[in-house]
């Protein structure tokens, strides 16, 4: 068998992950911190509040937690003042596309120079599995018994919108539902972190990720229905690139 | 003592226009914010000034932005401040409960205040009052509210803000009022000066800056170092009630007829007032808090002690009453007030305080009119 992510020492301190079995945040955090072992010089991190909280203590670099949704313009606001420093800001898909779409699209328009990475579950993880702006329709949550329905609005294509503003210079979209996802992502990371060194703009990468525990599935049926279904409703790939800047050396050569 | 004495140039300008001023004479270097009446000018002035002495701005989406980027540039190590009306520290106020309750970064924000809830009047009110001091977020927290009288005073406490702001890792509020505001008047500032990023001590791998939650492990009930926490900001409020206090007295020595108790645009109406008061044959004091939290309670209860009545006067229906009430220790014999977004002339104040003054003493009512 291939081993395709090692377990790494440093992510693990001071103590093991909170995170449920099966959650993909644990696999971004892994691969964050790969990207990050070969810079000289970690980023800063605004983590924002939800179950990507639980990241906060792993994180392979100086941190701030800030308010839930507004982490893109504390990072901005931080990057603006050191603007020769890495700054990233890692969020839900609650906080950057619910509470905080509002400083999250303005920070794209204004094309902020920062790097911006969503793990998008589909639900409102932390607090016990609520709807959220990216639950799919039909898709039953504590608040939706039912199912998600036409009264809630279909999903919200947020990462579409903001790739239609300039100030986006890099936008992928990239699923945990296979080995060569997980590989996907960090090459995804990685990128961004190039594209906010060429000082192009915005960079965001959103990571479909599994949430068995709220999907109410096991591991891998999270992981086929992020293939089968999320992936329909939200297409994986690189929305937009305004940049030349290539892949980092480390990820040429692998999948693709 | 009341103001801080500057040396440098002469102007000429609103109280909005001195704010900026005065931050750039402070040293500070990010501004960013959102317009509202009466706070807008503050804006316009940074976006004028700012960029031509070196300084960022960034005119935000709104103010929940505007303080999350203080907030980020804070962190960044450089002063840093935004400006705007009670409505605005109102969508201010979760992330203050963070970055100047939880975090202690340091910052500034200027609150030109205007009377009434919900989109309210456009003339001045003192209705922030109890916003401003009692921590206006969630949570355990409070912030120095300065309360200047006149915009020398107003560039001068602006000035003062970024010094307390570091030394107690903590936002202060200067918390002005829509006349403050508009206000055009002289006064001295000193130059702009450049003010190098201090080093930030970044808690590694713990998520969150204060050191002590290092090794809190939250998820594991760790409440014993979570309390450690909370008794150290209770020890660094009770310190800065016991050293920033602040108020001026002016008026007749005691013993006295009558104390008013009034902080802001409305102190230095009811100076002015003093002696038309006296005229009448009154003997009258002002005693003005010039930090409204820490509330000067030792000022207000010796200058209370000396009076036969005490009366308040407010621009709202009643807040910082509450304080000289605990200050005293029993309800201020008078209260006058004003609503509406109304302030009062000197003589309708001196009338005022005399009618109450008359209602509370009537074997020594005064008698004759207001000149």
């Amino acid at each position: 068998m291939k081993v395709v992510a090692e377990p790494i020492a440093e992510a693990l301190a001071p103590h093991g992950f909170d995170f449920c079995p099966g959650c993909g945040y644990g696999s971004v955090l892994l691969a964050l911190t790969d990207v990050v072992r070969e810079m000289q010089e970690p980023p800063v991190f605004m983590v924002d509040i939800g179950c990507v909280d639980f990241m906060t203590a792993h994180m392979p670099g100086d941190v701030l937690m800030g308010p839930h949704g507004r982490t893109s313009v504390l990072a901005s606001g931080y990057k603006r003042m050191q603007p020769h420093r890495l700054v990233c800001a890692v969020q839900g898909d609650g906080g950057f596309m619910g509470l905080g779409a509002a400083e999250s699209l303005h920070t794209a328009a204004r094309g902020e120079q920062i790097t911006i990475i969503v793990l998008n579950n589909g639900v409102l993880a932390d607090t016990g599995g609520q709807l959220a702006a990216t639950t799919l329709a039909g898709k039953a949550t504590s608040t939706t018994p039912d199912g998600r329905g036409p009264q809630h609005g279909p999903p919200l294509p947020f990462l579409e919108m903001l790739s239609l503003l300039s100030g986006v210079a890099f936008a992928e979209r990239v699923a945990i539902d296979s080995a060569l996802g997980v590989r996907r992502v960090r090459r995804a990371i990685a990128k961004a972190f190039e594209v906010q060194r060429s000082g192009a703009g915005l960079s965001i990468v959103e990571v479909l990720s599994p949430c068995p525990t709220h999907w109410r599935m096991d591991s891998v049926q999270a992981w086929e229905y992020i293939t089968q279904s999320v992936r329909t409703v939200y297409p994986t790939g690189v929305l937009v690139d305004r940049t030349r800047v290539e892949a980092t050396a480390h990820d040429q050569g692998h999948d693709e | 003592m009341s103001t801080v004495t500057s040396t440098g140039t002469k102007r000429f300008a609103s109280g909005n226009e001195a704010v900026i001023d005065a931050a750039l004479a402070a040293g500070c270097h990010f501004f960013a914010g959102y317009p509202v009446t009466p706070a807008t000018e503050i804006l316009e002035a940074a976006a004028e000034k700012f960029p031509a002495n070196n300084r960022v701005i960034v005119p935000t989406e709104g103010e929940v932005a505007a303080i999350h980027m203080v907030a980020g540039a804070s962190l960044a190590g450089y002063r840093a401040m935004t400006a705007t009306a009670p409505l605005g520290l109102s969508l201010m106020s979760e992330a203050l409960s963070f970055f100047s309750g939880m975090t202690e970064l340091p910052g500034v924000v200027v609150v030109q205040q205007r009377w009434g809830p919900g989109d309210g009047s456009l003339g001045p009110g003192q209705d922030g009052y109890n916003q401003a001091t009692r921590g206006c977020g969630h949570g355990d927290f409070k912030m120095i509210v300065l309360a200047p009288k006149n915009v020398q005073e107003l560039a001068d406490l602006t000035v003062e803000a970024f010094d307390l702001a570091d030394r107690y890792s903590l936002f202060v509020l200067v918390l002005g009022d829509q006349l403050l505001a508009i206000a055009s008047e002289q006064y001295v500032v000193d130059e702009p000066a450049e003010r190098p990023a201090r080093d930030v001590e970044f808690g590694r791998n713990n998520g969150l800056v204060l050191p002590e939650l290092v090794a809190v492990d939250e998820t594991a009930g760790d409440f014993a170092a979570l309390e450690r926490v909370g008794r150290r900001w209770e020890q660094k409020y009770a310190a800065i009630e016991r050293d920033e206090a602040r108020a001026e007295r002016c008026g007749d020595p005691g013993p006295i007829d009558v104390l008013i108790v009034a902080y802001g645009s409305l102190a230095r109406i009811a100076e002015y007032a003093l002696s038309q008061i006296r005229e009448l044959g009154l003997r009258v004091a002002l005693v003005r808090p010039i930090t409204l939290w820490p509330f000067p309670a030792e000022a207000v209860r010796s200058a209370a002690h000396d009076s036969a009545v005490v009366v308040v006067a407010e621009l709202s229906m009643g807040q910082m009453i509450d304080d000289v009430d605990r200050a005293i220790g029993r309800r201020p014999d008078g209260f006058v007030n004003w609503l509406g977004g109304r302030a009062p002339s000197t003589e309708e104040f001196a009338e005022r305080v005399i009618e109450r003054y008359n209602e509370l003493k009537p074997d020594h009512a005064m008698k004759g009119a207001v000149t």
